[in-house]
């Protein structure tokens, strides 16, 4: 009996649909629940009186929902919803100058692999053949001891082993690009390298480039809120979201379960959204739909 | 192929090489004193007397130079020997060898488990005319992607052993009896899931949905059913091996994903692997122990790699014809796969 | 080619890896057993502090709980913390306090069946005093000017001064000479494999997972009561509290929010002499002058302290030797009006934010602690919290473990950790004595400088007369009042549950971390 196939001329659907085109509702979901976080996380100070490490002994241990603490306090008095709008600060910050910065420095090391000689090519490809092998973790660990745990080593651990992808995508782009006509047709009417680079190599490798770099806002929020909770990320004192979750991981036995569940929630649905958006994003490029 | 295995092999060896140098190079480079810190361990948190740092540094033998100590940390590893723990003054593989087993187990179980679980639901999801399944799997996969591995352990570490008492909430057996393979059984169960169905599940289920989905009307599939192929047939033979050729080159690469996330599972479920070993050598600057276990980490990520290489040139026949490129698919992980921590 | 050579791959590896997992476990885990909870005879408590060693000789006077089943020293000290004999059945000290002379008890056995002699007590002492930096209790022998063994059951010291502190000191575990001899107090294989004289032997260690140790038959009291106690290693506190709740222990050391979720187990709160307290770093001028100190000490509020971040299970701190028989410090109170009162006599006023300043900058400085001690960042974000609303221009940063060790001197306020149940010169000589302070490699890390405290420490230590020492210590008490070092906080308290039916457990004051609650273990047994 013949599965259920899609003919030759229909456009598939449900998860096949997603990897080629994003179901538009999803995605504008997705935009706005982002949105929605970027203008609280901006405006944290605004919506809430409390300082987030302002403890008060005589409201600890508030549930959601009880006067003045919508969310909630903690075991010290700590307001949750506070706390939460200044960890997404923390969080999002994170996130967006972690993927900056891997773009970045794979734009650039793909884009000196692709013109630089071979020898340099080949060196290139053999540093990032190291790094593969380095999990994050591990480097991460590397870079703890060494330097001590901060939000400069998270972001480093990051870029450091992410940067590779990004690179040999603009590498290829940038070699199979060379060779078109038109480039030819611009070096021939006299445009130095850089001008063709800039003009016409990097806008050429910009969309694969981007699917990555939002994919990898939320994998640094992910790794941020891992690594936080190994005592590897965000310094202790300061919110994120990866630290309120370690924080009361203690808690979750002991009656406070909301300042386990309100930082898991967010840190999942912001994930879910910005793959959304990449995918989205991401459009049809082959195999890197995820 | 014989010939290309050995080139492959021989770039592995480089890439273990470099990675020795890399890490010994970085570990060494490290601020704050080793010996210091030994002392002081020992010492109740006390910071040391000058003059017993510099006899502990000589002792040591952290006053040499660089390339001396690489040398001879290099041609001792060779001969399995990884130093001894600043921390615990132990031999570091001694202690490797009590760990590493128990890491290798979980992430090996979490691995079957994962693929396991995503060959099943890709396929149902690639197979299926019910769009509703294919959306709840689709849905599904997404979530995954996006909830933290430590996360998913807290969860199920509540909901399994706290509220109901299901299972037993970590380690390995009780203490001091013998560890039988029931009762390990029930204490890998709740790890094992929690890493193998974390952020790279909805990956792994995606590519093995792509990977098959495509191949569904390919002609040589439709050749196949219009021969009258047994329908078991046209699946194993002509559908999954050629479509499982992406997924099986991933989960080569995200070994080290998991393995890395095996520390994060440890952590949570006490189990006694080296992923705490490594957190705890880090904080510490046991830099024997950390080195060791980033060698160690590495050199498995890098034989893993060899591996989905072959299995991926046994599963596609393309790859077998020599002067052919070894891998069909990009070996190159994509972003947020490559080896992160969940 | 294998049909499906994937999954068959996956499948022999993971085979593999489990046979070898298993064979690997098997060899070490302990003879028989049943799947049962084993209640016969066994105790299995869980413990988040693993130590690096069991060897007593590189601990500190709070051993872990392994180290002090496993040990016994000359002395001990009973409930109420007054020294006692243990291995040593009688002693005499000379008039001047210059000379000890100790009986060992005949018959004591090492738990490889060699005899206990006092050449093993004389090797013991000059070990430890040999080890310096490597043995904090080395100090407590730097009087020591000979160690003799006239006969096998005679131990005799000769100091060059008298030491108060020294029979409590001699409640250090002795150490065996056949086996260490020749090699040195770090020795790694006897920190994992040690050999005691103390009613339970360890037979079994695995590190990061549990200690298992089983009664001593040749225990100078008796077998114990209890065969077998088995000290399982769980750093998490919700996992300490699951296991106790599923039956995976038996027994546990629990966090102040988890006491009140204990079900069918009997639980054992103890004070200890274990305080929390925010060090000044005396170096740094800005807290030069006493009465920003003294009004510091009555900005917080240490009720609120100990009922929000301990639940209650802690007593405010007045000074260093509260849970003592010395305890004098009248303490501070929390009153704003003495914090402006004492502020503005200072020189300082209130800026335009509230905050105290004085030639137009603020006091600001850096509240820390070690970032990895949960209990410790929460008193830091309470305190800094009160200070603030006092007007001090707190900046509350816990730093990790290890930037601490590299940056003492620099620290500005640091939440400590002092504190001891046993002879008092033991917790305040080496903190507050300038003698011991960091520059010098004491661990007086504050840099206090106060000559009063330090004579009444050195009357403290000098004389055996009991009035002479209270009253050293009364004075010490006040100088600290007068010129204070920290900020006192807390007292914490330990809280174990344990087993209804499981009788023995007795209340004294513990030590560092709760140590000491296996104080009298030997005693203990089930119903």
């Amino acid at each position: 009996m013949p599965s259920g196939r899609v003919g030759a001329g229909m456009r598939p659907r449900g998860l096949l649909a997603v990897r080629m085109r994003p179901r538009r509702p999803g995605l504008t979901a997705a935009l706005v629940v982002l949105g929605a976080m970027v203008a609280l996380a901006a405006a944290a100070p605004l919506l809430t009186p409390y300082e987030p490490l302002a403890t008060d002994t005589s409201a600890t241990s508030l549930p959601p929902g009880s006067p003045g603490h919508p969310l909630g306090t903690d075991m010290l008095g700590r307001d949750l919803l506070s706390r939460m709008l200044h960890g997404a600060r923390t969080s999002l910050a994170v996130g967006i100058t972690a993927a900056a910065v891997t773009v970045g420095a794979g734009t650039l090391i793909g884009g000196l692999a692709a013109v630089a000689p071979r020898w340099l090519d080949g060196l290139i490809a053999r540093t990032a053949d190291v790094l593969l092998s380095l999990p994050l973790l591990v480097v991460v660990l590397a870079l703890a001891a060494v330097a001590g745990p901060s939000t400069r080593v998270v972001i480093a651990g990051i870029a450091v082993t992410n940067w590779m992808p990004v690179a040999m995508v603009v590498r290829a782009e940038l070699r199979s690009l060379r060779e078109r006509l038109y480039v030819r047709a611009a070096y021939g009417l006299g445009l130095t390298r850089r001008q063709v680079l800039w003009r016409h190599l990097l806008p050429g490798a910009a969309p694969p480039v981007a699917a990555i770099a939002a994919f990898e806002v939320g994998h640094a929020i992910l790794t941020e809120s891992t690594l936080s909770f190994l005592g590897l990320g965000i310094p202790p004192n300061q919110p994120s979201w990866g630290n309120l979750l370690t924080e009361a991981q203690s808690h979750l036995l002991t009656g406070e379960w909301y300042t386990v569940a309100v930082p898991a929630a967010a840190v999942i649905v912001t994930i879910v959204a910005v793959n959304l958006v990449a995918n989205a994003v991401g459009g049809r490029s082959e195999g890197r739909s995820w | 192929m014989a010939l290309p295995l050995i080139r492959r092999a021989a770039t592995a060896l480089a890439v273990v090489a470099a990675l020795s140098v890399v890490c010994f190079a970085l570990l060494d480079a490290a601020p704050g004193d080793p010996a210091a810190s030994v002392l002081e361990a020992r010492n109740g948190g006390r910071p040391p007397a000058a003059a017993d740092v510099a006899r502990l540094r000589a002792d040591m033998g952290l006053d040499e130079p660089l390339p001396v100590r690489y040398a001879r940390w290099v041609s001792a590893a060779v001969r399995g020997d990884l130093g001894t723990s600043y921390l615990t003054g132990r031999p570091v593989t001694e202690t490797l060898a009590a760990t590493a087993p128990w890491t290798a187990l979980l992430t090996a179980a979490a691995t079957l488990l994962s693929a396991a679980g995503a060959v099943a639901v890709g396929l149902v999801a690639a197979l299926t005319r019910r769009a509703w399944l294919r959306r709840a799997i689709d849905g599904l996969s997404f979530v995954l992607g996006g909830l933290p591995g430590f996360v998913a352990a807290l969860l199920l570490l509540y909901v399994f052993t706290a509220a109901t008492g299901l299972l037993p909430s970590g380690g390995v057996g009780r203490p001091g009896e013998p560890v039988t393979p029931y009762r390990l059984l029930t204490h890998l169960v709740l790890p094992a899931t929690a890493l193998a169905f974390g952020h790279h599940f909805g990956i792994y289920v995606r590519l093995v949905a792509s990977g098959v989905g495509r191949l569904r009307d390919a002609p040589h599939v439709d050749n196949a059913r219009a021969r009258g192929l047994p329908r078991r047939v046209v699946t194993t033979r002509h559908l999954m091996r050629p479509g499982l050729v992406p997924f099986t080159a991933r989960l080569g690469v995200s070994v080290g994903t998991l393995l890395t996330g095996a520390y994060t599972t440890e952590v949570v479920f006490s189990w006694p692997g080296m992923g705490r070993q490594a957190i705890d050598a880090a904080r510490g600057q046991d830099y024997p122990v950390l080195v060791a276990v980033v060698l160690v980490t590495g050199l498995v990520v890098v034989a893993a790699n060899l591996a989905a290489e072959l299995v991926v040139a046994a599963l596609d026949p393309r790859t077998r014809a020599p002067g052919r490129p070894s891998m069909p698919t990009d070996p190159h992980p994509t972003p947020g796969e490559t080896a992160h921590a969940r | 080619m294998h049909r499906r050579p994937v999954l068959t791959a996956l499948a022999a590896m993971s085979v593999a890896v489990v046979l070898a997992a298993c064979g690997q476990d098997g060899h070490d885990g302990g003879q028989g057993g049943t799947s049962a909870p084993a209640r016969d005879g066994t105790l299995t408590y869980a413990l988040g502090d693993e130590p690096e060693t069991f060897n007593p000789g590189l601990q500190d006077e709070h051993t872990d709980p392994v180290t002090e089943l496993v040990f016994r020293g000359l002395t001990r000290r009973d409930a109420d913390n007054k020294v006692v004999p243990a291995l040593a059945e009688s002693w005499q000290i000379a008039k001047d306090g210059r000379s000890y002379t100790f009986r060992l008890r005949k018959g004591l056995t090492w738990h490889d069946g060699k005899p206990v002699t006092s050449d093993d007590v004389a090797f013991t002492i000059e070990t430890v005093k040999a080890a310096g930096a490597d043995s904090p209790l080395a100090r407590n022998f730097t009087a020591v000017t000979s160690v003799t063994a006239p006969d096998a059951t005679t131990v005799r010291l000769e100091l060059e001064r008298p030491f108060a502190p020294m029979l409590d000191a001699m409640a250090m575990a002795v150490l065996p000479k056949h086996v260490l001899n020749g090699k040195k107090i770090t020795d790694p294989d006897f920190g994992r494999q040690p050999v005691g004289a103390g009613p339970f032997r360890l037979t079994a260690y695995k590190p990061g997972q549990y200690a298992e140790l089983r009664a001593f038959g040749g225990y100078y009291e008796g077998a114990p009561g209890l065969e077998k106690i088995i000290i399982k290693y769980v750093p998490d506190d919700s996992a300490r509290l699951i296991q106790l709740a599923n039956g995976e222990v038996d027994a546990a050391n629990l966090a102040p929010q988890q006491a009140a979720k204990v079900r069918g187990k009997r639980l054992e709160v103890y004070p200890t002499a274990d305080y929390r307290a925010l060090m000044f770093n005396l170096t740094n001028p800005r807290f030069a002058d006493k009465r920003v100190r003294q009004a510091m000490n009555h900005a917080v509020d240490r009720d609120a302290i100990t009922e929000s971040v301990v639940l209650g299970y802690g007593t405010p701190a007045k000074g260093p030797l509260d849970t003592t028989p010395y305890a004098s410090a009248p303490g501070f109170a929390f009153n704003p009006a003495r914090v402006t009162a004492l502020m503005t006599e200072a020189g300082y006023a209130r800026d335009g934010q509230g905050l105290w300043a004085r030639n137009g900058s603020t006091l600001r400085f850096e509240l820390s602690t070690f970032a990895e001690d949960s209990l410790r960042v929460a008193i830091l974000n309470v305190a800094a919290t009160q200070l603030r609303q006092q007007g001090f221009d707190v900046v509350p940063t816990p730093r990790p473990r290890d930037w601490v060790r590299r940056h003492w001197s620099d620290l500005e306020v640091f939440v400590v950790g002092w504190g001891t149940p046993y002879d008092p010169d033991t917790s305040v000589y080496g903190p507050f004595h300038s003698s011991e302070a960091l520059a010098e490699g004491g661990s007086n890390f504050g840099s206090y400088d106060n000559p009063a405290a330090d004579k009444a420490l050195e009357d403290g230590r000098g004389t055996l007369d009991p009035d002479r020492r209270k009253a050293a210590y009364d004075a010490f008490q006040q100088a600290l009042q007068d010129d204070p070092p920290f900020v006192w906080i807390s007292y914490l308290k330990a809280i174990n549950a344990v087993p209804d039916d499981l009788t023995g457990p007795r209340q004294r004051t513990l030590g560092h971390h709760g140590y000491g609650f296996f104080w009298n273990a030997e005693t203990w047994r089930y119903r």
